[in-house]
């Protein structure tokens, strides 16, 4: 790849820049306005029930925004990454071998929560945008890897009180971070995802069917150029051209009914059915075609005791297309000591569809864990181990190891400061491929001011 | 001939308020006076049409009274305490419109100087005031659909623990896609 292949990493501190936007497909623009339709829309339907929401909230920090509170807030991060990027041996010689270069990244994250509580109606809305600036203070040159991310998660539950409820929900993210694990290197993602569901309860409420449906989309961006020292990449996860990762833009959709019956107040069992289909908007010539899914599970959730909660679920997916019919499980165990603290241990299975192959089976390990003491400091330590085998396609297994732990410590209402250690690794058959194979170690410090 | 059928009628909504009476379980209503029926004949004329207005006017009142416990059992649609006021207030509305005639009966009688009469009449509104004083603390102690269904002196204490998650534990959120984050590499660099 020549220095005309390459596409420029951002350095527009707006999102995506002008320069962004016009290499965007036309669909992401659709996606940013109907996100941002949506949004306005749940807001203007929240204006109705004002004289009912809770005035609970008025005690609270934020600004009084019509029926609730307006929370504004800056998280200033200072973050060591010894994987921030590749870079070659030989600064002078492009065309080195690559190894993996240290930073320090700065993130500048403004944004806001807005919270309308009540106890028919409910709304939530956190928005931020986030400029992520690699310093160049440890790797020169690193500045060019700087980008904008930004995130969105809306929320809207109406009418709870009574047999139909009526749910909403949109999450939109822009950055590093895709939320398909087969793809074989960096890339930007923008991602929006929309949910609907009408949960209905007959009678005295202890049965509950919960009709859903998901609707998501996600562009990706070139960010990354592939330099033949970045190694091979598994077939059908790699675009022809690094800079154009287009061809596995996606649209998923998926829907189904869930039945809860809660034989106690706080106990349920359940039955969840869902069908998860997707399609590519433009796909490479010979690239793997999606597989879909139908997924039945079975089991119960809730308490066991004041202290002991449980999901317990298993069953079966049935793939078409390629993708894989296997068992589908989880199992998790929660241990609540006391109102402000959790322990949960759980193991999962489950199947998705994955770029570059029909589908993708993860068996998860994890273990969660948070705690809030003396009323200002917060601990959480989360540990996740995640094996995937691709189904049809790449035909191999990556794992994925992470854990992250450290405290929060709330100097003042307005004022939090955090830090914490992040170690994260990921493995894959395919040894060669450089964005496959990392170990990342990650300390942070974060000032969080917030009204 | 209409002044017995009047005493009949009076017997008989005497008997038929003395069953339920039962049933409820009241407080024990006081005699009938038999004392004052005795001595009707001693007391004079112009008494007699006074206490006889009196006793009216009361009946009168305690009528309003047991439609205000009407109103509040309609009101809580408490269909068991409804009934047994209902029937306190047929039995008040009775021996009130009996009253009113013997009242008017007395007038004539003393008018006539028919003193057999007058002391009939008198006697008739004087056993109906005390029944119906009789219905009035009946009427008061109609107790409600709760209350038949349960002890009076139940009290339910419900015990929550303390620690309980806030959030719906039987509505799990969906273990979300792993998700990674590969380091770029760029030529550029």
């Amino acid at each position: 790849m020549t220095q005309d292949d390459s596409v420029p990493i951002e350095e527009d501190p707006v999102l995506g820049g002008p320069g962004r936007l016009r290499r965007m497909p036309p669909h992401a623009s659709r996606v940013l306005w109907l996100g941002a339709a949506l949004a306005a829309v749940s807001v203007q339907a929240q204006t109705a029930p004002v004289a009912s929401v809770s005035s609970a909230a008025g005690d609270n920090n934020g600004i009084r925004f019509g029926p609730g509170r307006l929370h504004p807030y800056l998280d200033l991060e200072l973050r060591y990454d010894s994987a921030a990027l590749y870079a070659p041996v030989n600064p002078a010689d492009p065309a080195s071998a690559l190894e993996l270069k240290p930073e320090l990244i700065m993130h500048f994250r403004p944004g806001f929560r807005f919270d309308v509580s009540g106890t028919d109606t409910s709304f939530g809305l956190n928005a931020f945008y986030d400029y992520v600036w690699y310093t160049g203070a440890l790797t020169s040159g690193s500045a060019d890897a700087s980008r904008s991310e930004a995130g969105a998660d809306m929320h809207g539950e109406f009418n709870r009180e009574g047999p139909v409820e009526f749910d909403v929900g949109d999450s939109f993210s822009r950055n590093a971070q895709p939320h398909d694990i087969g793809l074989g290197l960096a890339v930007i993602s923008l991602y929006n995802q929309l949910r609907l569901t009408v949960p209905i309860r007959p009678g005295g409420r202890a049965l509950e069917f919960r009709p859903h449906g998901e609707y998501a989309v996600e562009f990706f961006g070139s960010y990354s150029g592939l330099p033949p020292g970045a190694g091979a990449c598994p077939a059908g996860t790699c675009p022809p051209t690094a800079s154009d990762p287009s061809s596995a833009d996606y649209q998923q959709y998926s829907g189904g009914l869930d039945v809860h019956w809660k034989f106690l107040p706080q106990t349920a069992v359940l039955f969840e059915s869902s069908y998860e289909g997707r399609s590519y908007f433009h796909p490479a010539a010979g690239a793997v075609p999606p597989g879909s899914l139908l997924k039945l599970r079975a089991g119960m959730a809730g308490l066991v005791t004041p202290k002991i909660q449980v999901v317990l679920k298993a069953g079966y997916a049935i793939g078409f297309s390629g993708a894989a019919s296997t068992f589908i499980f989880q199992t998790e165990g929660t241990w609540l000591p006391n109102e402000t603290s959790a322990v949960t241990l759980g193991v999962l299975r489950d199947v998705d569809p994955s770029v570059g192959a029909a589908s993708a089976t993860d068996l998860r390990a994890y273990l969660n864990s948070r705690t809030f003491i003396i009323g200002r400091l917060g601990l959480h330590l989360n540990f996740a181990y995640d094996l995937i085998s691709f189904t049809q396609g790449r035909g191999q297994q990556d794992q994925l190891f992470s854990i992250d732990l450290g405290p929060e410590y709330a100097v003042a209402r307005w004022f939090i400061v955090g830090a914490g250690y992040v170690f994260s690794k990921r493995t894959s058959d395919y040894a060669s491929s450089l964005p496959l194979n990392y170990s990342r170690n990650e300390a942070y410090l974060r000032l969080t001011f917030t009204y | 001939m209409r002044a017995s059928f009047q005493l009949g009628l009076l017997t008989a909504l005497t008997l038929l308020g003395a069953a339920p009476a039962r049933a409820q379980e009241p407080v024990k209503a006081p005699k009938p006076n038999s004392t004052q029926l005795e001595r009707a004949s001693d007391v004079p004329d112009p008494e007699k049409i006074r206490r006889s207005n009196a006793a009216v006017s009361r009946m009168r009142s305690v009528l309003t009274e047991v439609l205000g416990r009407l109103e509040d059992a309609r009101a809580t649609k408490d269909v068991v305490k409804l009934n047994c006021v209902n029937e306190k207030l047929t039995q008040v509305k009775g021996l009130l419109r009996i009253s009113e005639q013997s009242d008017v009966a007395l007038q004539e009688a003393v008018g006539r100087k028919d003193v057999t009469a007058a002391e009939h009449e008198y006697s008739k509104v004087s056993i109906a005031r005390n029944k119906v004083e009789q219905l009035r603390n009946e009427a008061e102690q109609c107790i409600g659909q709760l209350a038949f269904r349960t002890d009076e002196n139940l009290t339910v204490e419900v015990e929550v623990p303390s620690g309980l998650p806030t959030e719906d534990p039987t509505n799990p959120k969906s273990a979300a896609p792993p998700t990674s984050s590969p380091p770029p590499a760029s030529p550029i660099l």
